[in-house]
């Protein structure tokens, strides 16, 4: 569904079980930066990370809802510039207190794998 | 002619063919369309290109339909199921359905059915016709199941099973 560009002309697959751990935090992270609607969460994604991370836009939907059910983030219908319908997501308190704990989990594998690797980067 | 309001809104009630905020979802879905729609005409596309772009890039009708899918509550996936079994309609189950919650519903159909015959048959000591049309209707849920294809990740989802 999602793949990362590792460097020009070579193509690294992200396992479906990255790209489902990781899901949860990016778009929190991206809600607490102010609220945001489905087609800009993807764009925000991939301009973070330089188009490394190319989300299927079909996968993000049932991710928020799902987030909405879990009461981490919440929606309220706005309007877009044309005129039309646009359904905004917010962060929630509950919602910054797991991108709190998850941050924490990931900053923690990192760090592993850094000492693990001698601090060289991942590629080496 | 082309009539995109018109193409949009059929291809997000497709996508949404089920649920109780149906309408919501559409509506969601039809402003992503619209954004990615708008991306494409900035580029130079025709409406109609940029259409077929939009909906290609969202990913197949049958893909984001199973996407969704999983997000509904029990209740409603247990609704449109049932409902699927009872009137044959393959084409939801195939949509919906994927290799992992097929291999569940034939467990809890069988187990169902074959309670509701025992008990049945102990209650009121049936005759073999009236076991035969049970049994019957126990095998129906079975050919349809048999009829649906499996969905497109069926072997990556049997594989994590």
């Amino acid at each position: 569904m999602a793949r990362a560009t590792a460097n020009p002309g070579t193509t690294m697959a992200i396992t479906k079980d990255l790209i489902a751990a990781s899901s949860t935090p990016l778009v929190l992270s991206i809600l607490k930066q102010g609220d945001s609607y489905g087609y800009e969460i993807i764009q925000k994604v991939r301009e973070s990370s330089d188009g490394a991370l190319e989300w299927a836009d079909g996968m993000l939907y049932p991710i928020l809802h799902r987030l909405e059910k879990k009461d981490l983030v919440e929606s309220y219908w706005g309007q877009a510039d044309n005129g039309r319908r646009r359904k905004y997501y917010r962060l929630k308190k509950e919602g910054r207190r797991v991108l709190t704990e998850q941050r924490k989990a990931w900053d923690e594998v990192h760090d592993v794998l850094n000492k693990l690797n001698g601090g060289a980067p991942c590629s080496a | 002619m082309f009539r995109l309001d018109e193409e949009v809104l059929a291809w997000c009630r497709d996508v949404h063919p089920h649920g109780t905020d149906r309408q919501e979802r559409i509506d969601e879905l039809a402003d992503h369309v619209y954004c990615e729609i708008r991306s494409w005409v900035e580029q130079g596309f025709s409406e109609e290109d940029a259409f077929r772009r939009a909906t290609d890039q969202l990913g197949s009708s049958k893909e984001l339909i199973r996407e969704h899918f999983h997000s509904w509550s029990f209740r409603a996936q247990a609704r449109v199921i049932s409902w699927a079994l009872l009137t044959g309609n393959v084409e939801t189950l195939n949509k919906t359905l994927t290799g992992k919650s097929r291999a569940w519903l034939i467990i809890g159909v069988s187990l169902f059915f074959a309670a509701l015959v025992t008990a049945v048959d102990r209650t009121f000591h049936t005759s073999e016709f009236t076991t035969g049309i049970f049994l019957a209707i126990w095998w129906t849920p079975f050919t349809i199941l048999a009829l649906v294809k499996p969905t497109e990740g069926d072997e990556d989802e049997l594989t994590r099973a």
